[in-house]
């Protein structure tokens, strides 16, 4: 089979109705009774829904979803071939719609880094909630060379020492990586924490860093009255012959608490501990294709054009 | 408490106490992605939906749409 991971708001919400992809995707979902939603469909490239395929909520049902899936494969091959493909193969260029996440990408010389992070177990806890330890978050952190160069003391001799302030410091925590789930922070929220860089080997070109961090958080707002109290441990290798990093391993451990409980969100205790890892992304640009999470509202347009 | 995780037929990891060079390879063990965690990475996902189509009709396969706010893959 052939794999699209999309975003059904961004599809809902484009306003280019009269690009044949868009006409393609509302003809597609036309017959889905909940139209262009959230969900797990085969179709046809001819842009004939074939089944939505998901079953089981909040665990899903392996099994049935692999029965639908097979159905579905089964009823596509059973279809003409003039019905299953297209007629005339869309332009992949003119016919394509273009998404304001398009104009979002790295700078040059970007550290990219995958972010993984668990909630550990809390009284109460069902799969309802995203913050059960079953359930593992994704995402991306990425620092443009301005920013990473922020983890470097001045002198790369072994002691050397470097307080990191701003962007460097605040990107791991106001992007919600240190917690499942997102919220609303901003740098206001950070009440106490400091980020503390320093070379602990340097053999060759290769130096070595350890990164520390510490955060206290708390946010009172309409959208937000969360808390978070953690810290950061790291270890980073520098290529300086090869001009890039051989690693950059950091962990976050800490605890956070929700606030106001939502009752379509959260099951049980209000609070627990949560580690997250972010090592550098072993996805190629070729097959990841995923930004941050964050791209629009905390990175910003204006964030690629420069280094 | 044996009996107690029996039942459920799952146990969790316990935190520990701090995060520390100690505990740096728990904490990062507990938050890494297990082969299961990875498994849809096994299909090469396209972004946008056009994509997929047309490289659905150039193998004549079927296209399976995961759609989710933001990006299912990781982060909604």
């Amino acid at each position: 089979m052939v794999g699209v991971a999309g975003d059904d708001v961004a599809y809902n919400d484009q306003p280019d109705k009269q690009r044949l992809e868009a006409q393609i995707v509302q003809r597609m979902f036309s017959t889905n009774k909940d139209g262009l939603c959230q969900g797990i469909y085969v179709v046809t490239p001819s842009g004939k829904m074939l089944s939505r395929v998901n079953a089981g909520w909040p665990d899903p049902d392996a099994n049935q979803i692999l029965r639908n899936i097979q159905q579905a494969v089964g009823r596509y091959y059973q279809m003409p071939k003039g019905d299953r493909l297209f007629a005339t193969v869309p332009d992949p260029v003119k016919d394509r719609i273009v998404f304001k996440k398009e104009e979002f990408s790295k700078p040059n010389g970007t550290l990219d880094l995958r972010v993984t992070k668990r909630g550990y177990a809390y009284p109460g806890m069902t799969t309802f909630d995203e913050r059960h330890p079953k359930f593992l978050g994704f995402d991306r952190l990425w620092f443009k060379p301005s920013e990473w160069q922020q983890f470097f003391p001045p002198n790369l001799r072994v002691g050397a020492k470097v307080q990191v302030k701003g962007v460097p410091f605040e990107r791991w925590v106001l992007h919600n990586h240190m917690q499942q789930a997102s919220n609303a922070w901003d740098q206001s929220h950070i009440k106490s924490g400091t980020m503390t860089s320093e070379v602990t080997a340097v053999n060759g070109n290769l130096v070595d860093l350890t990164l520390r961090a510490s955060y206290s958080m708390k946010a009172k707002t309409q959208w937000n009255e969360g808390a978070y109290e953690g810290n950061l441990l790291g270890k980073i290798q520098y290529d300086l012959g090869k001009q890039a990093f051989t690693k950059f391993d950091t962990v976050m451990f800490g605890w956070h608490h929700v606030g106001i409980p939502k009752s379509n969100m959260h099951v049980g205790e209000p609070s627990q501990w949560v580690a997250t890892y972010t090592t550098i992304n072993p996805l190629t640009d070729a097959d990841d294709r995923m930004l941050p999470g964050n791209w629009y509202w905390g990175y910003g347009l204006s964030w690629c054009k420069t280094r | 408490m044996l009996l107690c995780a029996l039942l459920i037929g799952q146990t969790y990891a316990q935190p520990p106490k701090a995060l520390s060079a100690e505990t740096f390879d728990q904490v990062r063990a507990y938050a890494s992605p297990s082969s299961n965690d990875l498994a849809f990475q096994a299909l090469n996902w396209h972004p946008q939906i056009l994509d997929g189509l047309i490289a659905g009709h150039k193998q004549d396969k079927p296209v399976i749409l995961w759609m989710y706010f933001g990006d299912p893959r990781g982060h909604c």
